[in-house]
């Protein structure tokens, strides 16, 4: 612990006096302002549009943070060999990764954090300022563990990131491979139910593909709450605690097979 | 100082141009949507493949879907002159594929029924597209009593399915929000007594008026309970009538001459009299049945 902690700290140092954080900053920002005056458009589920914005420009910023800041982090440490001279100290390689690990997931929580703060502040203004039943069955809890849900999912697809990142000899490889893996395990629940309700007509072979899929691909849609969020619908703490659990294993897991093979790896 | 002007002449003329070929642009692109080209904002892939495809922001692309709709409706389909129902069907098609779109990704999204309720029941004189499209946000809207009236209202006003519309009003009316409305509830009797079912209508508000706790409420069941009560007794003899005599009478007071009734039931709607249609319908709420089309709806 007393490695990681600091190498934690240290990534996100790096990370928050990344040119890149300011450019994903000012887009969020933009994107903020865009949720107050977007919803004027609509008649109605003015609420419901702000929440939309809102969650998604997280979404986003966190994704933009994974795929370019944390990539470029940990690939320029590979690329300048300046691993080298963390693992020439007393750090191992696991340590190493779980550090720079953690140090990504505060950057993603303190963009999170931030972000967050803005969007309570524009559901605030949109209460005060628009008629009681635009936002109808409005519920903070919910929105709450939409934006949990949200970070999590955040984590798990960083976990991913250090999965390729482990073994990728390029990281625009290790990208792409986890640009893949995020559409696939976003889209792998509407496949699936489009498949149970037979709206896609497919081979028996490519059903049977997909029942193996879904154990290996993460199974994104699960932390999306936005809808819940947006218009007040019921939570079911039993499957938010199934979904806690799930991310738990598959997160901890991948960290592991990260572990293993960053372990092997020829770091020449 | 001569590279100065230099400078802001070609900056002045440049931003000339940009607006001058801007205008243009638009204008011609206004045009060709006018001339038929609506088909330019149609939807790149089918609803299903876009709810497949848009991952977690599925929400936000609604969002855009809609106001993509709500504007093509408001700069290519309300043409100074023009009636909207005058459109050609390719125009309402697009419009409507896009709103489908928008549904398909958030079927929760009230903004996309607002549109569609207005504008392809009345407008587009679509009522049965309406209907299809409500309909999947009557199950996706659970909370929303007005979806249900709308589809109810629809088949009244458009289809004249009175039996459809009851049961819509009788869905809208046990939804939250429209549980307060006690109106929601007699029309749908009445609409049922309309359609030659009266004492389906009685057994349905007798089954309401168990479970009503309101003593206002209870008060407007029970006068259209005795309203249909005695359309009922009227509409009994109207068909003992119609088998002895082979026509319907022309009036009720016919049914006491014949001794089928001992007495002409006292209307409890505004003590009017009872009217027979040429077909032998019974209405207790227009005396001139005989002699004027059928009424939309009161009460």
């Amino acid at each position: 612990m007393n490695t990681i902690f600091p190498l934690a700290i240290l990534t996100l140092k790096e990370g928050l006096r990344h040119r890149m954080l300011h450019g994903i900053a000012i887009l969020a920002l933009l994107m903020t302002g865009a949720s107050t005056l977007i919803p004027s458009l609509f008649m109605y589920d003015l609420g419901k549009v702000a929440i939309d914005i809102g969650l998604s420009t997280i979404t986003m910023s966190g994704m933009l943070i994974i795929f370019f800041l944390a990539i470029n982090i940990i690939g320029k440490d590979l690329d300048k060999k300046t691993i080298y001279m963390v693992l020439a100290t007393s750090t191992s390689r696991a340590q190493y990764i779980l550090g720079k690990f953690l140090g990504v997931c505060l950057l993603l929580l303190a963009s999170f954090l931030f972000l967050s703060c803005l969007l309570f502040v524009t559901v605030c203004v949109l209460n005060a300022t628009l008629p009681h039943n635009v936002i109808a069955n409005f519920s903070w809890t919910t929105l709450l563990y939409a934006q949990l849900f949200l970070f999590l999912e955040l984590v798990l697809i960083a976990s991913v990131v250090f999965f390729f990142m482990s073994f990728c000899s390029s990281f625009y490889i290790a990208l792409i491979l986890s640009g893949s893996i995020y559409l696939i395990g976003t889209g792998i629940e509407s496949v699936q139910l489009a498949l149970a309700a037979k709206e896609i007509k497919t081979s028996a072979g490519l059903s049977a593909l997909m029942q193996w899929i879904k154990w290996i691909f993460p199974n994104l849609s699960a932390f999306d709450l936005k809808t819940l969020a947006a218009y007040g619908l019921p939570v079911h703490h039993e499957t938010l605690a199934l979904t806690f659990a799930y991310w738990f294993f598959y997160t901890t897991l991948l960290l592991l097979c990260t572990i293993f093979f960053f372990n092997r790896r020829e770091l020449s | 100082m001569i590279r100065r002007v230099g400078f802001f002449t070609l900056f002045f003329l440049l931003a000339t141009s940009h607006v001058l070929t801007f205008m243009r642009m638009e204008n011609a692109r206004v045009h060709d949507a006018l001339a038929g080209r609506l088909q330019q904002i149609k939807p790149v892939m089918p609803p299903a493949l876009a709810r497949l495809t848009a991952g977690e922001f599925k929400g936000v692309m609604a969002d855009f879907m809609t106001i993509e709709a709500a504007s093509a409706i408001g700069r290519y389909l309300m043409q100074p002159g023009v009636r909207m129902r005058d459109l050609p069907p390719q125009a309402w098609d697009v419009i409507y594929e896009i709103l489908e779109t928008s549904q398909m990704l958030d079927p929760y999204f009230s903004d996309n029924y607002r549109l569609v309720q207005p504008f392809f029941a009345w407008e587009a004189q679509r009522p049965q597209q309406a209907i299809f499209f409500l309909k999947k946000g009557l199950e996706a809207r659970t909370w929303d009593w007005e979806l249900a009236f709308f589809i109810g209202f629809d088949y009244f006003y458009f289809l004249d399915d009175k039996v459809q519309a009851s049961h819509y009003l009788q869905e809208a009316y046990s939804r939250p929000g429209g549980t307060g409305s006690i109106t929601l509830a007699t029309l749908s009797a009445k609409l049922l007594q309309k359609a030659g079912k009266t004492e389906i209508a009685m057994a349905y508000l007798i089954g309401l008026l168990r479970q009503e706790n309101s003593e206002m409420q209870r008060k407007a069941i029970e006068l259209r309970l005795r309203d249909l009560q005695g359309v009922l007794i009227v509409e009994r003899a109207v068909v003992v009538y119609t088998q002895r005599f082979g026509v319907p009478p022309e009036n009720v007071e016919l049914l006491v001459k014949t001794g089928i009734l001992a007495a002409v039931p006292e209307n409890s709607y505004n003590k009017m009299p009872y009217c027979i249609d040429k077909h032998g319908a019974v209405f207790f709420d227009n005396p001139e049945c005989r002699n004027s089309t059928p009424s939309k709806i009161s009460r």
